[in-house]
């Protein structure tokens, strides 16, 4: 599919992903994806019973959700439920919430919260929780942080209605209360007093109000859910993340195999029901194994590079358009994630299932130009000063990625020296402006441009990307409610992301989700973590 | 013999403070800490600063050796980061799946490494004494994690014999117990039981040249009793040594297997414990294990005198 341009409406995007969609099984050249279009029933017509069993990564750091944005969300997606959360086309949509209304000024949102929801330690669920829990998570998340600016009071009104009184408008407020990285999610009140800003100590503070309760778990071995009985669904159909839950199975296994090819085997083995994360070279052996679903997903990650503007050597303007002509991504890409139908190139941070997809800046991306690399790199003045460059084995993606830059970067006249540090010594250091110049993550499918970690955190997130045109905009954007308006701001910044060059985006990828034949209702939206509380189990 | 084992005892006294001072410094100057590890990839350096001061990461590293040390001699290692609970919880929880596919691992090279040696050397130069020493070799040069893998493949996969991976304890259920651990078992025990066999074989040639076997011969005893009697005993003292360390080296394999195998034991929580930095579990595990070690070795030294009767211990 070519890229698009221009201004485009939700709507005329949503048609182009629905024919991005048939168009895929149309073509039925992608392995298995037939049957998994075959196993797309009606959630509401699943078979009750049975454990799901889910190979995972390995144990998650913790069980609160507040204080982590790390795969925790989608293990604790059955447990937990948000204000608001994300239907098929990822608008927010009310969860928790009853009904919303805001005022005429846009600064007084005013939510109820739906009665007769119990929480799983029995505790009914009331607007005190939910104040509570909004408090905790705004100290300890960025975007929550951010939100909390734009808010004078949030105010307890009465048992069941919290209100929000902003100093300015707001335009993502839902977005921030329904996002599932490092999620608002609503615990008891007694629980965040307990806890204040550390992470859970203790397992019992596992509590929310999903279809699953947490049951117990041993650490490295397992973690198990059951179905909470006193659940209530909400009563539209389901819709992406939204809508009815029905909680088919009696239990949620999740088994932790660190090891890749353990984990791959364990699947063919029958062990476990879906296994996460698997690399994209294993699709050839899974879409033929049998009793084995193999489909590959909507792309929804992409690897980046990003540059440290706080660094003598990446604070040169000239030196970041020597660095971006130099590369070739597609090489980067097929060495990062397998090329093919797993990989396509495309400079839209925002990726095309959203409604803020835009080619804006395109001239810029994917240049590999050596020629020019180096006359920027004259202009620079550049004295052969080692370029500190960060990455990682522990994400064979990021560590392919960055050895194929490496000898492009090179091959212009980069010295390039290749840090290949342990993740948690990266995360570190990142965060200290003198220790590096680039380093390699990935980022996930967002649907609001506001969550792309270097716009919505406003300069904060290391390599301080801080031009103050490009902040002004993303304020705009952060604080306007009008979609129009907002896309043609965030075209203006992706455009500025191009040419002020805080980052390199590769090109997008996509997964293949692997899941047994036994598994019934496989969502369409997958995005954002597997909603199992959907799933069921066929004899 | 009872004043040896008082002294080397007293020994481990300054091994733990050693141990101690060296673990510590080690896990506080490696980069990486646990609150950037928890927050994850999309935090901000600001969001992770204030989660180091909630956790009390941000206090003076000889305040912190104090506090953990002190604590640590009455017999309090802190509680884990991470797990939420104290570290000699975490670690006793793990010993059990630990402890056993050691064991298992070591009967296993017993069971395979003694044979093998004690044959090639009966039959050395002949076919089967090359066949053996192939094996053998193979064995210790076959990564354990990869050997674990194809017997995944083959057992679990393939032929669907065996559960791929996960532990249950032998109280809960005793005969699924031996089911999984009986690949992780295997994988671990081949290496080492290669290098035993050709150990086992070299000292039952030495001896088997020996006079006094020559005696035995003559004298008209049958030969599995000059044999396991006579030759293999005198054998077997330097292969003790070879177990007692190899014991380390099974811990050490340990790690990989249980990793590749999800079993929850020791070498699995030690190497998550590093890439999280979890520093209490990390120096806890750390001290448990130079414990062991020590302990292992002295045991290893008091076998001597059953196998050897003219080795004396404590020097007089």
């Amino acid at each position: 599919m070519t890229p698009r341009r221009g201004t485009m409406t939700r709507r005329n995007v949503m048609q182009g992903s629905a024919a991005l969609g048939a168009g895929f099984a149309a073509a039925g050249m992608l392995g298995g994806l037939p049957r998994a279009m075959a196993a797309q029933e009606d959630p509401a017509d699943g078979t009750p019973g049975g454990t799901l069993r889910v190979g995972t990564i390995g144990e998650p750091v913790t069980l609160d959700e507040h204080t982590t944005t790390t795969f925790t969300a989608e293990l604790m997606y059955p447990v937990y439920e948000t204000l608001f959360t994300y239907d098929a086309e990822y608008n927010a949509v009310p969860e928790l919430v009853d009904t919303h209304t805001v005022s005429e000024d846009g600064l007084t949102h005013t939510m109820t919260i739906r009665q007769g929801i119990t929480f799983h330690n029995g505790e009914p669920l009331t607007a005190a929780d939910v104040h509570a829990s909004v408090t905790r998570w705004a100290a300890i998340s960025g975007v929550g942080k951010n939100l909390f600016d734009a808010v004078d009071e949030f105010v307890e009104v009465d048992e069941s209605t919290v209100e929000f009184r902003l100093n300015r408008p707001y335009g993502t407020i839902l977005i921030a209360l329904a996002h599932n990285t490092q999620a608002c999610t609503i615990h008891p009140k007694s629980i965040m007093d307990a806890a204040g800003e550390t992470p859970f100590t203790d397992d019992s503070m596992v509590v929310g109000t999903g279809p699953y309760r947490f049951l117990e778990r041993q650490a490295d071995a397992y973690i198990r859910l059951e179905r909470f009985d006193d659940f209530v669904s909400r009563e539209e159909p389901t819709n992406g993340y939204a809508g009815a839950k029905h909680a088919w199975v009696d239990m949620i296994e999740y088994i932790p195999v660190p090891d890749v090819a353990a984990r791959v085997a364990g699947l063919q083995a029958g062990d476990y029901h879906y296994a996460m994360q698997i690399p994209n070279d294993q699709y050839e052996v899974l879409s033929g194994s049998p009793g084995i679903v193999a489909n590959i997903r909507v792309p929804s990650n992409f690897e980046v590079f990003f540059l440290n503007w706080r660094s003598p050597l990446m604070g040169n303007l000239a030196l970041r358009q020597a660095f971006q002509a130099a590369l070739d991504h597609e090489p980067i890409l097929t060495a990062a994630r397998g090329g093919g139908d797993f990989t396509r190139l495309d400079p839209g941070w925002m990726m095309q299932q959203t409604a803020f997809y835009t080619t804006s800046g395109d001239e810029f991306y994917n240049v590999n130009d050596p020629d020019l690399a180096k006359a920027k790199l004259e202009e620079a003045g550049y004295d052969g000063t080692p370029l500190r460059f960060m990455t990682t084995q522990e994400y064979p993606s990021f560590y392919a990625a960055s050895v194929i830059a490496q000898q492009q970067l090179e091959a212009v006249g980069f010295v390039i020296d290749l840090q290949v540090i342990d993740w948690a010594t990266l995360l570190e250091r990142r965060g200290q402006e003198g220790e590096w110049d680039v380093f390699c993550t990935s980022h996930g499918f967002v649907p609001d441009p506001s969550q792309i970690t270097m716009v919505g955190q406003l300069g904060t997130y290391p390599g301080w990307y801080d031009s103050e045109a490009t902040l002004e905009l993303s304020r705009e954007l952060l604080a306007e409610t009008d979609f129009e308006t907002r896309y043609a701001l965030w075209e203006e910044i992706q455009h500025n992301i191009y040419t002020e060059i805080p980052s390199i985006k590769v090109g997008d990828a996509s997964e293949g989700s692997y899941y047994s034949e036994q598994v019934g209702g496989w969502p369409a939206t997958v995005e954002r973590g597997v909603p199992y509380w959907n799933l069921w189990l066929n004899e | 013999m009872l004043t040896y084992i008082l002294r080397r005892l007293v020994l481990l006294i300054p091994v733990i403070l050693i141990v101690g001072l060296v673990v510590f410094t080690l896990v506080h100057v490696t980069p990486g800490d646990p609150a950037a590890v928890i927050l994850g990839d999309q935090a901000t350096p600001e969001d992770v600063e204030a989660l180091r001061d909630q956790l009390g990461l941000n206090d003076p590293l000889p305040v912190q050796f104090v506090t953990w040390f002190t604590d640590m001699l009455r017999g309090d290692f802190g509680d884990s980061i991470f797990l939420g609970i104290p570290v000699t919880e975490a670690l006793l929880d793990r010993v059990a799946p630990t402890g056993l596919l050691t064991i298992y691992a070591l009967i296993i090279q017993l069971v395979i490494g003694v044979p093998l040696g004690v044959i090639a050397a009966l039959r050395a130069g002949s076919v089967v004494d090359r066949a053996l020493t192939a094996l053998a070799i193979s064995g210790a040069a076959i990564p354990n994690f990869f050997l674990g893998i194809m017997l995944i493949l083959l057992f679990a996969v393939t032929l669907q014999w065996l559960p791929s991976v996960g532990y249950v304890s032998p109280t809960e259920d005793f005969s699924g117990h031996i089911q999984r651990m009986i690949m992780p078992a295997f994988a671990l025990g081949f290496s080492t039981a290669g290098l035993l066999a050709r150990l086992i074989r070299s000292s039952m040639l030495d001896v088997l040249n020996e006079d006094y076997v020559r005696t035995a011969f003559a004298k008209g005893l049958a030969r599995r009793d000059v044999v396991i009697r006579h030759a293999l005993r005198n054998a077997l003292v330097p292969a003790i040594t070879v177990v007692g360390t190899s014991l380390a080296a099974l811990l050490g394999g340990a790690v990989v297997t249980e990793t590749v195998f999800t079993i929850p034991g020791m070498g699995r929580l030690v190497v998550q414990s590093i890439s999280r930095r979890d520093y209490p579990i990390i120096q806890g595990a750390v001290m448990a294990i130079a414990v062991t070690y020590v302990l292992v070795n002295l045991l290893v030294d008091i076998l001597y005198v059953y196998a050897d009767p003219r080795v004396r211990l404590g020097g007089k």
